[in-house]
C-alpha cells in the first residue's frame, strides 16, 4: 500500500486464530470455568469445549498455508508456541501482510473452534463467547483499521441475540461486516419469518453478512482439505430459500458473501436454477415476488463470491456479475499460498484487462466493506450487470 | 449424406404389461404392474416390496413444442400431471413401439438415438426389491425386450441394456448376455457390485469385461432415484423435496450423483487400470465440468504426496469420459475447458425436458450462439456419439421412407 487509501491487493477471506486466553480473560467470572480453553492434547494444542471433541489447532497455523509442504510435516500436531504470532497479534499480522504483498484482509474467525462452540447447549455461555471474540476482534482491527477488517461473529442462540450483537458490533465496535454460522433463530432452513428481525438490522446497517462454506446448526464451516473435485459448497443451498422467502424483497440492502467456496460451480447451478424455474415453476411450491425476475437474478444481485484458485469464475465473470467476485487468500488455511498469495492472485487473473483485474483483486472488496477511500460503495447499476444465462 | 443429429439421450417407457406377460410364472404375480392412482386417475407402477407406487410423471412429454419452449402448452401439461396424473394412453407411442419411435425421431430431425430405460417409474420397485431373484428376473425381462426394440432399426436405435443391482456375478452375466442379444452399450444403476454409494475392488471384473467387449458404460444422471421422486420439485422454502424424503429414509442422494461417482472412479484408479474403458455420464450436463476439473487438478498438485496415479484427474476425464447434456448454454460457452470431444447432445426425448419436435433446431442454435464452428457442432451433435457407439457416418437409407 504505497499511498494512504491506495490498495493493490485485498484478501476478502483470511482468518485469525483466537488467542489462548481469549475466553478466560473476557468472559464474566461466573462463566469462566465453562469457557473453551486451549490445552495440551495429543502432542499439540487443542481447544477444549464442553461436551465436544477436542479441536486441534489447524496444521497450517505454523506455516501460514499448506503451500509449502516441505515445512509441514504430515499429520504433526501443532502446539500454540509454533503458531505464527501474526494470527493473533495485530502488529505481527501487518508484517505477515507485507511479506505476502497483501494490503488488507477481511478477517474471519477459526472455523473449527466455532463449529464446536456452536454445539454448546448454553445460551448465556455462547453469547458471552461471541461477545468476547467481537470485543477482541474490534481491538485487533483498531490497530490498523485500513488493513485489518474484522468481521463480527453473530450468535445463533435467538434472533434477538443475533440482532443485538450485530447492532452492537456495527454501531459500537465499528466492525464492517458479520459472519453467521447458523440461522439466527436456530431454524434448519434459511428465510424463516422469525429471522426477519435480524435481516431488518442487516438491511438498516448495510453491512455484508458472510457464510463460510456451510451454514446451519450442525454444519461444518471448516472447508475439507485434501484431494477433491470442485463442487457446490453446502452454503449455496441457502440462496434460493432466502429468495423464495422474500428476504431480498423485504430487505433489499441485504448482501451475502459466500466465503471460501469459489464461484466456478455457481455457473451451472445458476443456469439450471433458472431453467428449472422457467420450465417447472408451475409445479414448484415456491414463488418469487417479482414475477419478471429469475431466481439467478435475485441471487446474483445479493450474493458476493470469494474465490481463490478459480479461473473458471474469472473467465465467466460477466455471467456471475463482475462486481460480485472478490479474491481471497484463505490465509492461513490449507489452500492458501502464503507468502506467495500475490503471485497466485496475479496468476489466476492474468488474462484480465487491468481495470477488471483491479476490481476482482481490490476494489470490489473495498467497495463492499466501504474501506477508506471507497466509502461510496458500488454505483448501483454495476450490481445488476450480469449476462442472461438462459436464452432459449 | 452423413448424419446430422444423433441424440445421445432418449428414453422408452416400458409397456405396461411387459412383466406381467414375460416374467417366469412363479414371479408373475409379484412383478411390476400398472395401477390407477385413486385420486388423480393416472397410471403408476407397483411391485412386491414397494410401499409407494411410482407415478408416471415427468417421464413422458405428451404435448408438442411447436416453437422453442412452448410455455403455454408446458403449463397445461404440468397442470395435468398434477391434477389428473399421466396415463399410458397419453404417452407418445414411440415410448414402447419402435416403428412409432422412428417416425417421432424423424419429426425431431434426429437420425439416431441412444435409448435408456424409463428411469424412475417401474425402476424404483425393481431396484428396491428385497428379493434379489425377483429383481434379477425383472432386469432380464427388460433386456430381452429392449433388444427386440432395437432390432427394429439397429442403425437408428442404440439401446442400453440395464445392468442389475443384485451383485457382481449377476452384473457380469447380464453384461455378457446383453452383448449376445446385440446391445452395444449398458447403463449402470449402481456400482457393478450393487452398491449405490461406494466402488469396490470386485467392480474391476466388470470394468475388465466392458473393455474386452468394447461396450461403453453409461450412468444416466445418478445411481439412485428415491421412490416417487418428482425430479426438480421444490418445496415452499425452495428446498428439493426429494432430498428431504430421501434423508428421512436414510438414503444419501449425493453419494449417487454423477460428479461424486466420477470423482470416486478417478481417485480409485479405475481409469488408470482400464485406460480403454469408455464411461459416459448422461443427462448430467456440462457447465460444472470446468471448475470441477480445475479444482480437482489443483488439489492433486497441492497434495502430491497423497496422489499415487500418474495422470491428473482432468487427463483421465478427457481420455475416458463423455458427458451428455440436454440444453446447456454455460457448457457450450465453456466447451474448450470441457473438451469438445467429450460432449454429446442428448435432448432426453420423450421426457419433460425435451423440446420435441424442435430439439435438433434448439441444439444447433445453442451451439451457434456460443460461437461453435461447424466442425465443433458436428462433433457435439453426432460425430462423438457415432464414434463412441460405432455407428456408420452415413445416414440410414430409410430416412425418407420412415418420415
Amino acid at each position: 500500500m504505497a499511498d494512504h487509501n491506495r490498495y493493490n491487493l485485498i484478501s476478502a477471506d483470511s482468518h485469525v486464530l483466537e488467542p489462548p486466553g481469549l475466553f478466560q480473560t473476557r468472559l464474566p467470572a461466573r462463566l469462566r470455568d465453562r469457557a473453551p480453553k486451549l490445552a495440551s492434547w495429543n502432542g499439540g494444542s487443542a481447544w477444549m469445549v464442553d461436551g465436544v471433541d477436542p479441536v486441534p489447532l489447524p496444521a497450517t497455523a505454523a506455516t501460514g498455508s499448506g503451500y509449502r509442504l516441505g515445512r509441514c510435516a504430515a499429520g504433526k500436531p501443532v502446539t500454540f508456541d509454533e503458531v505464527l504470532p501474526g494470527l493473533y497479534d495485530p502488529a505481527e499480522r501487518v508484517k505477515l501482510q507485507h511479506a505476502d504483498s497483501v494490503d488488507a484482509e477481511i478477517l474471519y474467525p477459526s472455523p473449527g473452534l466455532w463449529d464446536a462452540i456452536k454445539q454448546l447447549d448454553d445460551r448465556e455461555l455462547k453469547v458471552a463467547c461471541v461477545r468476547a471474540y467481537n470485543d477482541w476482534m474490534a481491538e485487533f482491527s483498531s490497530y490498523n483499521s485500513e488493513r485489518l477488517i474484522g468481521l463480527a461473529k453473530i450468535p445463533s442462540t435467538t434472533v434477538e441475540d443475533a440482532r443485538a450483537e450485530l447492532l452492537r458490533c456495527v454501531k459500537e465496535l465499528n466492525l464492517r461486516g458479520a459472519i453467521i454460522d447458523a440461522w439466527p433463530g436456530g431454524s434448519a432452513v434459511a428465510g424463516e419469518p422469525g429471522d426477519d428481525l435480524f435481516w431488518e438490522a442487516v438491511n438498516d446497517t448495510g453491512v455484508p453478512v458472510s457464510l463460510h462454506y456451510a451454514v446451519g446448526a450442525y454444519a461444518r464451516t471448516a472447508p475439507p482439505g485434501g484431494i477433491a473435485p470442485g463442487l457446490k459448497p453446502p452454503m449455496a443451498d441457502a440462496a434460493l430459500p432466502l429468495a423464495a422467502a422474500g428476504v431480498f424483497d423485504r430487505f433489499p440492502k441485504v448482501r451475502l458473501v459466500f466465503a471460501h467456496g469459489d464461484a466456478g460451480w455457481a455457473l451451472h447451478w445458476l443456469e439450471f436454477t433458472d431453467i428449472n424455474y422457467l420450465r417447472h415453476r408451475h409445479l414448484h411450491e415456491y414463488a418469487l415476488q417479482n414475477p419478471d425476475a429469475l431466481p439467478s437474478e435475485y441471487i446474483r444481485k445479493h450474493v458476493w463470491f470469494s474465490f481463490h484458485h478459480d479461473r473458471s469464475a474469472v473467465k465467466n465473470r460477466h455471467k456471475l456479475g463482475a462486481a460480485h467476485l472478490v479474491w481471497g487468500s484463505h490465509f492461513p488455511l490449507d489452500d492458501a499460498n502464503w507468502p506467495d498469495d500475490r503471485e497466485q492472485a496475479m496468476r489466476v487473473t492474468e488474462e484480465l484487462p487491468a481495470e477488471e483485474r483491479q476490481a476482482l483483486l481490490v476494489s470490489n472488496t473495498a467497495r463492499l466493506y466501504r474501506l477508506p477511500g471507497h466509502e461510496e460503495g458500488f454505483a448501483p447499476d454495476t450490481l445488476e450487470r450480469f449476462e442472461k444465462l438462459v436464452h432459449f | 449424406m452423413q448424419y446430422r443429429a444423433i441424440s445421445a439421450d432418449g428414453h422408452v417407457n416400458e409397456p405396461p404389461t411387459l412383466w406381467t406377460e414375460r416374467l417366469p410364472d412363479r414371479f408373475k404375480e409379484r412383478g411390476p404392474r400398472v395401477i390407477e392412482t385413486p385420486n388423480t386417475k393416472g397410471h403408476a407402477w407397483i411391485m412386491e416390496g414397494q410401499q409407494r407406487p411410482s407415478v408416471m410423471g415427468f417421464s413422458s412429454m405428451y404435448f408438442r413444442s411447436s416453437q422453442r419452449f412452448d410455455r403455454a402448452s408446458l403449463v397445461d401439461s404440468f397442470k395435468q400431471i398434477k391434477d389428473r396424473g399421466v396415463r399410458y394412453e397419453d404417452l407418445f407411442p414411440g415410448s414402447y413401439d419402435p416403428a412409432a419411435r422412428v417416425k417421432e425421431m424423424c419429426e425431431d430431425e434426429t437420425d439416431a438415438e441412444v435409448i435408456f430405460n424409463g428411469v424412475a417409474t417401474v425402476w424404483n420397485g425393481i431396484k428396491l426389491c428385497p428379493d434379489k431373484e425377483l429383481s434379477l428376473a425383472c432386469y432380464k425381462v427388460y433386456n430381452d425386450w429392449i433388444a427386440e426394440f432395437q432390432a427394429y432399426a439397429p442403425e437408428r436405435l442404440v439401446c442400453n441394456g440395464t445392468i442389475p443391482t443384485t451383485g457382481i456375478t449377476d452384473a457380469l452375466e447380464e453384461l455378457h448376455r446383453c452383448v449376445k442379444l446385440g446391445l452395444r452399450t449398458v447403463q449402470l444403476e449402481s456400482y457393478p457390485s450393487g452398491s449405490f454409494s461406494q466402488p469396490t475392488p470386485e467392480d474391476d471384473r466388470f470394468w475388465a469385461a466392458a473393455v474386452d467387449l468394447d461396450v461403453p458404460v453409461n450412468v444416466h444422471t445418478q445411481f439412485f432415484f428415491p421412490a416417487g421422486d418428482l425430479g426438480s420439485k421444490l418445496n415452499a422454502q425452495g428446498v428439493p423435496d426429494h432430498k428431504l424424503r430421501a434423508k428421512s429414509r436414510g438414503v444419501d442422494v449425493d453419494a449417487g450423483s454423477f460428479p461424486v461417482i466420477l470423482a470416486k472412479m478417478i481417485t480409485s484408479g479405475v481409469f488408470e487400470r482400464f485406460p480403454d474403458l469408455k464411461f459416459v455420464g448422461t443427462e448430467v450436463h456440462t457447465g460444472w465440468i470446468p471448475y470441477y476439473l480445475e479444482r480437482f487438478d489443483e488439489s492433486v498438485l497441492r497434495n502430491r504426496r497423497q496422489w499415487t496415479l500418474p495422470l491428473l484427474p482432468s487427463e483421465y476425464f478427457r481420455r475416458n469420459v463423455s458427458v451428455v447434456y440436454i440444453v446447456d448454454e454455460v457448457g457450450a460457452a465453456n466447451r474448450y475447458d470441457i473438451g469438445v470431444a467429450n460432449m454429446m447432445w442428448g435432448p432426453d426425448f420423450p421426457h419433460s425436458s425435451s423440446a420435441w419436435p424442435v430439439d435438433y433446431q434448439l441444439g444447433r442454435e445453442i451451439l451457434e450462439r456460443a460461437g461453435a464452428t461447424s466442425s465443433e457442432i458436428e462433433r457435439i451433435m453426432w460425430k462423438n456419439a457415432a464414434d463412441l457407439y460405432k455407428l456408420p457416418y452415413e445416414e440410414p437409407a430409410t430416412i425418407s421412407g420412415a418420415a
